[in-house]
């Protein structure tokens, strides 16, 4: 028996095709929008909660194999980067110490010096600079020098170059010298002004293109 | 006045070696995402690290040659594309091979093996939760549960996880999606059977 086709293609046309649901009506919208990659906040909440627990590291053996394909070939770095020669390629920011902790580590020293410099007639003048190109002159006398004040001025800072970070991110190390002035006194009024310079080494995220 | 300087004096030096443990860190840090992710793609430990080799082996044959175009940045993505391929050429042979040798033996032991080497790591206090994380990403549909990996432990963008598998950034979403749904109703469910403490 012959099926007539237009008659099956008018039977087919009354069916319509099942309409969206809203999940897949809400997808293409988002996908449309460019919304669709981005997470809800629970769903955040899911990655961080599955987070917590870590991929079980490298077995050690299996690690030395992976670290030996690696001989030979330079670990690359931007071009911009330059590696200093020292093992530790990063160095450690220094934190900030006490000011008064560092008053009195000079103040030491200078307390020190003054055991080495002579007191008395030769000279008027009751303020005296510890000069380190001097030598020292040994004296029988001492002096009790306590702080009387502190101060830190910013002397020089050089641009040591590019470190990356195993985060990879490059960080600019700037080397900063301060120059730490203490000012000591001693029962009998007289001053001595000691210099200490400091150097620290600073980390500072670098902008990459 | 001489300088007291705290550190050793640095001058630049250019085209240097670099430290030796540049490497080392590097494999440290990623290589657990990436051992992870070949373990999901493999039937086996021992051939998730022999594919994680082989693609570190490749992308180090492009670093040095200097065909490497991306830079470090491009690393992960490489390394995620290139387990892949290998896991999925390496499946084919092993069926081609097993078509060949029925040997039951050896999957036993494999699968005795890898229970001695979990996916994650973890103290006796939370054991349970990472050994029922395992399982339910291993009943995980393969394509769920590689994008769950990519996305939570590699952390890899929708883009990056869809130029890996060769779906669109929605697909890689869509399956994000469907497979964190999937694995929260498991975990769920392993919870109110008392599988799971949490």
């Amino acid at each position: 028996m012959k099926t007539d086709p237009t008659l099956l293609e008018e039977e087919l046309r009354k069916l319509q095709a099942a309409p969206l649901d809203e999940a897949l009506l809400e997808r293409l919208e988002a996908s449309a929008d460019g919304t669709w990659t981005e997470l809800s906040p629970q769903e955040i909440q899911v990655e961080s909660f599955l987070r917590e627990v870590s991929p079980a590291k490298l077995p050690a053996d299996f690690l030395a194999s992976l670290v030996s394909i690696t001989h030979g070939v330079q670990f690359p770095v931007d071009q911009k980067v330059i590696i200093f020669p020292n093992t530790n390629i990063y160095p450690e920011k220094r934190g900030h110490r006490s000011m008064w902790g560092a008053a009195a580590a000079v103040a030491i020293i200078g307390a020190i010096s003054a055991l080495l410099i002579p007191t008395g007639s030769h000279s008027n003048n009751s303020s005296q600079v510890a000069n380190r190109t001097q030598p020292p002159i040994i004296s029988n006398k001492t002096g009790n020098f306590v702080p009387a004040s502190f101060n830190r001025g910013l002397s020089e800072v050089h641009d040591e170059g590019v470190v990356w970070k195993s985060n990879n991110e490059p960080h600019r190390v700037m080397r900063v010298v301060y120059m730490d002035h203490v000012t000591l006194k001693d029962a009998n009024g007289r001053t001595m002004e000691v210099e200490q310079p400091r150097v620290e080494y600073m980390l500072v995220p670098a902008k990459t293109d | 006045m001489d300088e007291v300087e705290t550190m050793t004096s640095l001058t630049a030096v250019s085209e240097s070696p670099p430290v030796p443990s540049a490497w080392r860190e590097w494999l440290e840090e990623h290589g657990p995402k990436l051992l992870l992710f070949a373990r999901q793609q493999a039937r086996s430990h021992e051939d998730a690290k022999d594919i994680f080799q082989d693609a570190l082996v490749k992308l180090v044959e492009k670093v040095r040659s200097g065909e490497f175009v991306g830079g470090q940045a491009a690393w992960q993505p490489y390394l995620y594309t290139t387990i892949r391929r290998l896991a999925i050429d390496l499946s084919r042979s092993v069926d081609r091979r097993k078509r060949r040798e029925d040997n039951v033996a050896a999957d036993a032991e494999d699968t005795q093996y890898d229970s001695f080497h979990p996916w994650f790591e973890g103290d006796s206090s939370d054991d349970e939760t990472r050994s029922q994380l395992e399982d339910r990403l291993k009943d995980l549909p393969a394509k769920f549960s590689e994008v769950i990996i990519m996305k939570v432990w590699g952390e890899q963008t929708f883009a990056e996880i869809g130029e890996a598998l060769g779906i669109s950034q929605n697909t890689a979403a869509s399956r994000y999606r469907y497979g964190l749904e999937a694995l929260k109703k498991s975990l769920s469910n392993a919870r109110r059977r008392g599988d799971l403490s949490i």
